[in-house]
């Protein structure tokens, strides 16, 4: 037989009055809102009925996580026996060569180049622009009627005329390496039919038209860029140029030259 | 997955929600329904019985916090458990302590010295506030340091005058441990606290005198 419980009246009034029910309003109402944040949560689907996904709770088993793992494992070990098949040691392949000719670019000290740029009629605009590292370029022009013009750019200033606009993305190498990186889009790299032992080959699109960059292997800097019109298709070898930019690297170029106001026609702007 | 527990009228005996009883048979579908049936209806209940414990705005802000987000976890488990109303004060109870413990590390952080041992002389401090608060202090000291399942025996049968089969349904023990529980805790409780207790041979005279005036 259960003996009932021996009262202790003292000891409840104390325990009572230690934990007497006096709850502030205040307090009562910073509690209620906890409630208040519950239901309201519930109240929106997102939050509250995680469980009308359970596809997600799925697909974090670990068994599926272990299955995935070993997946991406093979997966990997299979790109590795394909050698040259290889899509993703390719894509960092081209990647790495990428970041060398940009950075090649960066770390360059002058850069002569000659921009041509064909017209109608078998005309041609030419700009020659050289660039030393104290930050001036030199742009010389040769108009179709026979004027030659040069204008002097420093790092802060920027031609109006739009005529000077060809020779424009070829101002500085940083000009350039930034086009590689941004405009040029995901750039194919390979090997020119043609082109010597000593050069590869980058093939980007910008603006739907096709850009190619034959680069120095060995100083990972280009030789030569073409673009080629976008409508223009393969006719044999040919295709419709629509400019041509050939490049001289870290060639002493006279300081002369890059003073503004030495020799030909002078453009203020 | 979802909560598609059934509870039956025999299940839900303890359970005094209306909704549930209507029908003799209930099935609890969703999210919304656990709230609406099992825990809004102890809103009241829940906020008081941890205010009673921690006596503190920001802790009890806390350990409600606590304690929904440990019943809203195991929402499923309360809601096919024989006294689901029982199962929710104890988990109150249960940060509640957690929340006494927490605050005792974190005293003893700041203060080394340990107040357990200093009596206070209740007599001669003329501060009924200050008084109050001691007592509260000590109280609270007292119960945390009992075990676990005893402290929440004791508070369970003090703070809701749950029964015994509610507590033993609660802690998921036979009664009979409860009952020893309660009684253990209380003698700790009782020594513990013996200074704030009037004197065993007054109580004796006081209860004499009560049973010869009736």
């Amino acid at each position: 037989m259960k003996r009932p419980p021996i009262p202790e009246p003292d000891l409840e009034a104390l325990l009572n009055k230690a934990f007497r029910d006096d709850l502030p309003p205040e307090t009562e109402a910073r509690l209620n809102r906890h409630f208040l944040g519950l239901r309201r949560a519930l109240d929106q689907p997102r939050i509250s009925h995680p469980d009308r996904m359970p596809w997600m709770r799925w697909l974090f088993q670990k068994e599926i996580l272990a299955f995935a793992s070993a997946c991406m494992l093979l997966f990997g070990a299979v790109l590795h026996l394909g050698g040259d098949q290889s899509v993703l040691a390719e894509s960092v392949s081209r990647l790495k060569v990428m970041v060398e000719v940009s950075s090649s670019l960066r770390d360059a000290t002058s850069m002569d180049c000659v921009v041509i740029q064909p017209g109608v009629g078998g005309e041609e605009s030419r700009y020659r622009v050289r660039w030393g590292a104290n930050g001036v370029t030199r742009v010389d022009r040769d108009t179709r009627d026979g004027v030659k013009q040069t204008l002097w750019i420093s790092n802060t200033t920027m031609p109006p005329d739009p005529v000077w606009q060809p020779a424009m993305e070829f101002l500085m190498p940083s000009t350039l390496a930034t086009n590689i990186e941004n405009r040029y889009g995901s750039m194919q790299t390979g090997r020119r039919g043609g082109s010597g032992p000593d050069e590869f080959l980058l093939a980007g699109q910008e603006n739907q038209q096709v850009i190619e960059i034959a680069v120095d292997e060995r100083t990972f800097l280009p030789k030569m860029l073409k673009k080629y019109w976008p409508d223009s298709r393969r006719k044999g070898d040919e295709r419709d140029c629509l400019m041509e930019v050939w490049f001289l690297w870290n060639q002493p170029i006279p300081q002369e030259l890059l003073v503004p106001g030495s020799g030909r026609t002078q453009i203020n702007h | 997955m979802r909560a598609a527990a059934s509870l039956n009228e025999e299940q839900t005996g303890q359970f005094d929600g209306a909704h549930l009883h209507a029908s003799g048979e209930t099935r609890v579908t969703d999210d919304r329904t656990i709230y609406d049936e099992l825990i809004a209806p102890m809103q009241n209940k829940m906020i008081r019985a941890i205010w009673r414990i921690v006596r503190n705005p920001d802790l009890a802000e806390d350990t409600l916090q606590d304690a929904l987000a440990v019943i809203w976890k195991k929402r499923l488990q309360v809601c096919i458990h024989p006294n689901p109303r029982a199962l929710i004060l104890k988990m109150c109870l249960d940060a509640a302590y957690d929340s006494l413990r927490r605050l005792q590390r974190e005293q003893r952080r700041t203060d080394s010295s340990s107040l357990d041992g200093i009596s206070v002389p209740l007599a001669d401090n003329s501060d009924r506030e200050f008084e109050e608060k001691e007592l509260e202090q000590r109280v609270q000291r007292a119960i945390r340091r009992l075990p676990r399942k005893r402290a929440l025996a004791i508070m369970m049968r003090l703070i809701d005058e749950k029964s015994f089969e509610s507590i033993a349904q609660a802690l998921d023990c036979s009664e009979v441990t409860v009952r020893i529980h309660v009684s253990k805790g209380r003698a700790q409780l009782r020594k513990w606290l013996s200074p704030f207790l009037p004197d065993p041979g007054r109580r004796l005279i006081h209860e004499k005198a009560t049973d010869s005036r009736a």
